[in-house]
């Protein structure tokens, strides 16, 4: 954590829109900074410090926006029932944290060069996914957890990790869940 | 879901051995037409420069299609040798891993070093999980090239057993072991002259999860590494023929054979047994290794990559059914012929046909059989059409040319991927 000055922390729902905060101000409003998926929508902010990573929030259903999957015109889920947040990581990986209007983080999504510390972005739900029953399909290179309180896939490649968790009970009415990216 | 029995012999595997973002790069090539890619049957090379390499159920019989060669390794300057079968040929990460079970006296290999002075440890992050071992330092030689003083991690160390929690956030269970593994190691020899390459130069955990560690006597710590302090490409290291490799591997009967004897020839254009000569060359992106790959005239969005440690060819195809378990396999009721085009970033483009048959079936009417040329799967389980791995299938009927990072070779600079 001592380098996250490095890097602009910017929340926008939980923190004032559009109101820069400081590392101070940020940990006062966070209770904890292990949270993220189940947790308020303010535990985005905290992930970010964690990983370093720079933080933007774009509406859901917005061109361009993280969580629609363009070129055949599919529709990831309703516009307004998520906000997204992307963290940037300062090493080339993009975190998704998909945030329901009640202001939970209910999906997180992962892409890039270094896969990211999952026991923070999972929090709570981070040792069902590191002990949970997997697929028998699973291996080095791919995990899958299709359990009734949590989804998971993961898969790895040199230079290339992607994966998505969901806790299915939180998962806004009208949104596809394993579409998210 | 479950079936332990099938799922011993049909695990599928990609290539999890993650190197990173290494730099300094030079994109050599020009653009050309596309030209089709037909599977010939390369005559098996001879020379010193030549590594034989086995196709057979590996060290653990886990599953198919892994390719492996013997390693020899020596406490560094001495005698004190060992040689190694049944390690790892792996296209898609650079370094070499050994677990620290099949070593002799593990501890014969000298502590590498932080800048700090104290050991240095690696973590090794996977989609599913993690290895955790120490970096030794051993004179490696692979056919006739040498390597001295090279690094090495050292899988399962029992100097420190537990992973700092950061390499364990992973998620998952530690893949320390050789029954977990399926290998008694890995030979990474993809285009990257390192395993992480310039990411951990400047940034001590690049991903917020494992790398390189700092290790006193209180506990392990991140910690950058220099370049030249990184696990290497054991390849690069070699005194000649270390500007590439080529991977020989005959044609294979369809429906799959017992087993298959190929080549690992080191150097490309180094030597009259690696010559590029009339193979279509694609320039890969020199920050990713990554090709683009065209299927059903979509784009794969995430990553293309030729693999020897993946034992399908893996991409997302929602019309292709999915085997019953493991869900990760094709089982279509009959072979579909099917076909991708390659492109690398010198806009070259290559016709690849590939037939994908039903693992379930093959698996079961040869359980013993080491080698299948038309076994493929889901990329990561979604009908996103998220990447492309050309697998060891690919690889049967080729010879497959890769020119490492900033390397010169008659063909080009690498990285670069000819065939």
């Amino acid at each position: 954590m001592q380098d996250s000055d490095r890097y602009s922390v910017r929340g926008r729902r939980g923190h004032g829109p559009g109101a820069a905060v400081t590392l101070a101000a940020l940990l006062a409003l966070s209770p904890s900074v292990w949270a993220a998926l189940g947790d308020g929508e303010d535990s985005v902010g905290a992930d970010a410090v964690a990983l370093k990573a720079v933080h933007r929030a774009v509406a859901a259903g917005a061109p361009g926006a993280p969580g629609a999957q363009g070129g055949s015109g599919t529709v990831t889920g309703a516009a307004s029932a998520y906000t997204v947040h992307e963290l940037q990581m300062p090493a080339g990986t993009t975190v998704h944290e998909f945030v329901s209007t009640a202001g939970v983080v209910f999906a997180v999504s992962w892409k890039g060069p270094f896969k990211p510390n999952l026991r923070q972005i999972l929090g709570r739900y981070f040792d069902r996914y590191a002990n949970g029953p997997r697929d028998a399909a699973a291996s080095r290179s791919r995990l899958r957890i299709a359990a009734p309180d949590l989804v998971a896939r993961s898969s790895g490649h040199m230079r290339a990790f992607s994966g998505l968790v969901y806790v299915p009970s939180l998962v806004p009415a009208g949104v596809t869940p394993g579409a998210l990216r | 879901m479950s079936g332990a029995g099938t799922m011993r012999r049909i695990t599928p595997r990609r290539g999890a051995w993650l190197a990173l973002l290494a730099g300094l790069s030079v994109l050599g090539g020009c653009g050309g037409a596309g030209s089709p890619a037909a599977i010939s049957n390369p005559p098996p090379p001879t020379g010193s420069n030549v590594a034989p390499m086995l196709i057979d159920a590996g060290s653990a019989a886990l599953t198919f299609n892994l390719p492996s060669v013997s390693v020899t390794i020596c406490a560094p300057g001495t005698a004190n040798c060992q040689t190694i079968d049944h390690i790892l040929v792996d296209t898609a990460s650079s370094g070499l891993r050994i677990f620290s079970s099949v070593l002799n006296t593990p501890a014969a290999l000298p502590d590498a070093t932080t800048a700090a002075g104290n050991p240095m440890w690696e973590c090794m992050i996977f989609a599913d999980g993690y290895s955790w071992g120490s970096v030794r330092r051993a004179d490696v030689q692979v056919a006739d090239g040498k390597a001295s003083n090279l690094e090495v991690q050292v899988i399962g160390d029992p100097a420190i057993p537990t992973a700092p929690a950061d390499c364990s956030g992973s998620g998952g269970p530690p893949e320390n072991t050789v029954g977990t593994f399926g290998n008694n190691g890995v030979l990474g020899v993809s285009v990257f002259a390192q395993d992480c390459g310039s990411a951990c130069v400047t940034v001590a955990s690049p991903g917020g999860l494992g790398f390189y560690y700092d290790c006193p006597a209180s506990g392990c710590v991140n910690t950058t590494a220099s370049l030249a302090t990184q696990v290497q490409n054991p390849v690069t290291q070699f005194a000649s023929n270390n500007n590439g490799v080529v991977v020989v591997l005959p044609k294979i009967s369809n429906g799959g054979q017992a087993s298959a004897d190929g080549s690992l020839v080191l150097g490309v254009d180094t030597q009259s047994n690696n010559q590029v000569g009339s193979a279509t060359i694609l320039t890969l992106d020199p920050g990713t290794g990554f090709l683009t790959t065209v299927y059903n005239g979509v784009t794969a969005q995430i990553a293309s990559v030729f693999d020897t440690g993946s034992n399908g060819i893996f991409f997302n195809d929602s019309t292709l059914p999915a085997c019953s378990s493991p869900a990760s396999f094709y089982c279509p009721p009959s072979i579909r012929a099917s076909s991708a085009t390659n492109q690398g970033a010198n806009g070259v483009t290559s016709d690849v046909s590939f037939n994908v048959a039903n693992a379930n079936s093959l698996t079961t009417v040869n359980p013993g059989f080491a080698a299948f040329n038309d076994v493929a799967g889901t990329f990561d389980s979604t009908n996103q059409f998220d990447g492309f791995d050309w697998g060891l299938p690919f690889f049967y009927g080729r010879s497959v040319y890769i020119v490492f990072e900033g390397q010169p070779a008659a063909a080009g600079t690498g990285p670069l991927v000819a065939y």
